[in-house]
């Protein structure tokens, strides 16, 4: 009975996805677009003229102060942020052609609640010093030791910092902050600063940063950078250190850099970012001494499986890909693709190791011999591919599929999905991710399967 | 006038040109070959040479089904280096967002995950029916060759209308057609077509200021001829051709000047 209830909803509100549209209103146009209006008739020889005088430009203006250094002064701390609160609800079927021959007897029904809001404040009493601070809060508001939900996931400081510097010519930004040095949409290797890793799923996401004083000196359209790593540790060499220089050449920016710091493996990068037409092309390249990941190897004691670190090879990883919009036809219209490969150095010729011992794997994470970090990328190969099409046939639906494909077990993650906006401020999403590949692979550890997922995005947005 | 006139040479010499030409008439008949001569003072005209130059946009757009939207963007150009700088201070939901080109490479600056994505001159400015090539300096005469050329009257304005034709894929649009006053060479009127052949969107320029020894638009319309009742206006207030600091068209300064 739950099941037909909830297959109904979704019914419906697939219906009212189709059908239901913004109204629009046609109140008149505030914008003169007359042409004898703009430009007089031939026999209107007095009217204003085209051209303002010198003087009256000038006095148009109201600008206060230089122009440029006004923007960093403010007589009062700005606040402002984001709210968000979505309802999903998911049903999966465990063989894809069920949702076709039994859609009412799926495998699995769940709905989930989201709601959070991030708030920011931004002070500015001189144009030499800045303070700001970014935090988020998320519901459920409460802690739940079984459930393995901290503080943190609760109230979590994303951002604070306070921008200052030396004749301006050295910009600081000393605090926690986040630190992007890639240029990579779904993978960067070469954000080796930067707590979080970029979500395949979620590129756009901001990441976390660590706390950092970071040292810029602009060099005319290149960049140079320093940054001092404090960690936890309580001895004058723990603290990381490394630099970056951005160089403009051409129709393209290139990007060096390292990090060494102590008890992690040093890494240098090297990006590259350009445009060829219509394409913007990127890509990354690292190479480190050591790793930071834990290792699963084969032993012959129970539970079979072991981990060791890899601190004394060399291991290459790089990242390349590409993005391309352009309008479809003669319309409104735009479609977009952003596509990527990663060679990961740092993955398993032969994943099947991990895939093939839920068991061993699962003691060695009981154990906090290994952490669910340690298990994200396993293989050496992936490409990530998102085709989108906005106002798909001229309607107001966005259409869009993802495609990410783990080439070492085959295993790969396809999601479809339709989005439109209802009425202002309510948006809906219907999405399909299939997951296809052997039971245990890293996209899907269950077999292949299929979920109809629905979304609703309820009075969001920013403030 | 006359201090003008003065002041600016270069424009004494193109002013008595034009009244040369119209006092000549029919002697100064012009045909496709005055083409480049005449893109090149279209972008001479409202280029800033020697000059940085600072404003602040206000964008009204209108939508059918979206309404009618505000926007207020702080310019800043530096057409020597081929650079600007666009910053999005309302509304609040795009505060912080701003576009940095620094000669062939343009970055849209994301606050909310603090990167700088290289987008393209042919995008849409910000959801408005603007291009990002529409805030850059004029560079007809690179982009453009002309394919036809016509005498005519656009409201009290004698102009002449240039049929244009795209010298390489780099433009937004492939072919255009521009309506120019014949005495300084400012456009009034813009026509973007598609490879196709269709008008995609007009633009009508009705006031200019001069700063400097340069003309500036500061009221521009701009007609989606895709989607009808669909338009921006794009007023320049605060003008200034005051000497701007190095430091504002770097990435630095964009990072600090957002939220």
């Amino acid at each position: 009975m739950k099941k037909a209830i909830a297959f109904s909803l979704m019914t419906l509100l697939v219906v009212s996805f189709v059908t239901i549209g913004a109204v629009a209103q046609d109140s008149g146009s505030a914008i003169e677009t007359d042409e004898d209006a703009l430009f007089g008739s031939e026999e209107d020889m007095f009217s204003d003229p085209i051209i303002e005088d010198v003087e009256d430009a000038e006095d148009a203006g109201t600008t206060s102060g230089t122009p440029g250094t006004s923007l960093l002064v403010s007589e009062a701390v700005e606040i402002g942020g984001r709210y968000s609160f979505q309802v999903q609800t998911s049903a999966g079927w465990d063989d894809p052609t069920a949702v076709f021959t039994d859609p009412f007897s799926s495998d699995s029904l769940s709905m989930s609640t989201s709601l959070s809001t991030r708030l920011f404040f931004d002070a500015r009493p001189d144009e030499n010093f800045r303070v700001f601070g970014k935090m988020t809060a998320s519901y459920p508001f409460e802690t739940n030791d079984a459930a393995g939900r901290e503080l943190q996931d609760v109230f979590h400081v994303e951002e604070l910092f306070s921008d200052f510097n030396w004749n301006d010519k050295v910009f600081f930004r000393g605090g926690k902050q986040t630190l992007n040095w890639g240029v990579g949409y779904f993978y960067s290797p070469a954000d080796l600063l930067n707590i979080a890793e970029i979500d395949p799923e979620d590129p756009e996401a901001e990441l976390e940063g660590p706390v950092a004083l970071r040292a810029n000196i602009p060099l005319g359209v290149d960049n140079l950078y320093f940054y001092a790593l404090p960690t936890a540790g309580d001895e004058p060499f723990d603290i990381g250190l490394a630099a970056k220089g951005e160089i403009v050449v051409g129709p393209g920016e290139i990007g060096a850099g390292v990090i060494y710091q102590r008890d992690v493996s040093p890494a240098g990068m090297v990006t590259v970012s350009t445009s060829f037409g219509d394409f913007d092309l990127f890509g990354e390249g690292v190479l480190s001494y050591g790793s930071n990941r834990t290792f699963v190897v084969e032993t012959q004691t129970p539970p079979g499986l072991e981990t060791e670190d890899r601190n004394e090879e060399f291991f290459f990883n790089a990242t390349t890909g590409f993005r391309w919009s352009d309008a479809v036809g003669d319309t409104s219209s735009t479609v977009s693709v952003v596509a990527q490969y990663l060679y990961n150095g740092e993955g398993y010729s032969d994943p099947s190791i991990i895939a093939d011992n839920p068991a061993g794997v699962g003691v060695l994470l009981f154990g906090g011999d290994l952490s669910t970090s340690d298990l994200r990328n396993t293989g050496k190969h992936y490409t990530a591919t998102n085709a989108g099409w906005s106002d798909l046939f001229g309607s107001e639906i966005n259409a869009s599929v993802l495609w990410i494909q783990n080439y070492s077990d085959m295993s790969a993650m396809v999601t479809p999905s339709l989005s439109r906006t209802i009425v202002d401020k309510v948006n809906l999403t219907l999405s399909v991710p299939m997951m296809f590949g052997e039971e245990g692979d890293e996209f899907a550890p269950f077999g292949d399967s299929l979920s109809l997922r629905m979304s609703l995005s309820l009075g969001g947005g920013s403030f | 006038m006359m201090n003008y006139l003065r002041r600016s040479p270069a424009m004494t010499g193109i002013l008595l040109l034009a009244l040369t030409a119209i006092s000549s008439g029919a002697a100064f008949a012009v045909d496709v070959s005055d083409g480049p001569q005449i893109l090149e003072r279209i972008d001479e005209i409202r280029r800033f040479s020697g000059d940085d130059f600072a404003s602040v946009l206000t964008l009204i757009s209108e939508d059918p089904d979206e309404g009618v939207e505000k926007q207020v963007v702080q310019q800043f150009r530096r057409d020597d280096d081929e650079m600007f700088l666009m910053l999005i201070q309302e509304p609040t939901t795009m505060l912080g967002q701003g576009y940095l080109r620094v000669e062939d490479n343009l970055w849209f600056y994301d606050p909310e995950s603090r990167n700088f994505n290289r987008t393209s001159m042919k995008e849409q400015f910000s959801g408005s029916d603007a291009r990002n090539s529409d805030f850059g300096a004029s560079s007809y005469a690179e982009d453009y060759e002309v394919t036809a050329i016509a005498e005519a009257q656009l409201g009290r304005y004698d102009v002449y209308i240039l049929d244009l034709k795209a010298r390489h894929n780099e433009v937004t649009y492939p072919t255009e057609r521009v309506w120019v006053t014949r005495d300084l060479y400012l456009p009034l009127k813009v026509e973007d077509y598609s490879e196709t052949g269709r008008l995609m969107r007009t633009t009508l320029i009705p006031n200019y200021a001069r700063a400097g020894d340069t003309y500036v638009a500061t009221s521009i319309i701009l007609n989606d001829e895709l989607i009808p009742g669909k338009r921006t206006r794009i007023t320049l207030t605060d003008i200034s051709v005051a000497p701007l600091s190095d430091s504002i068209f770097t990435k630095s300064y964009v990072e600090r000047v957002n939220r």
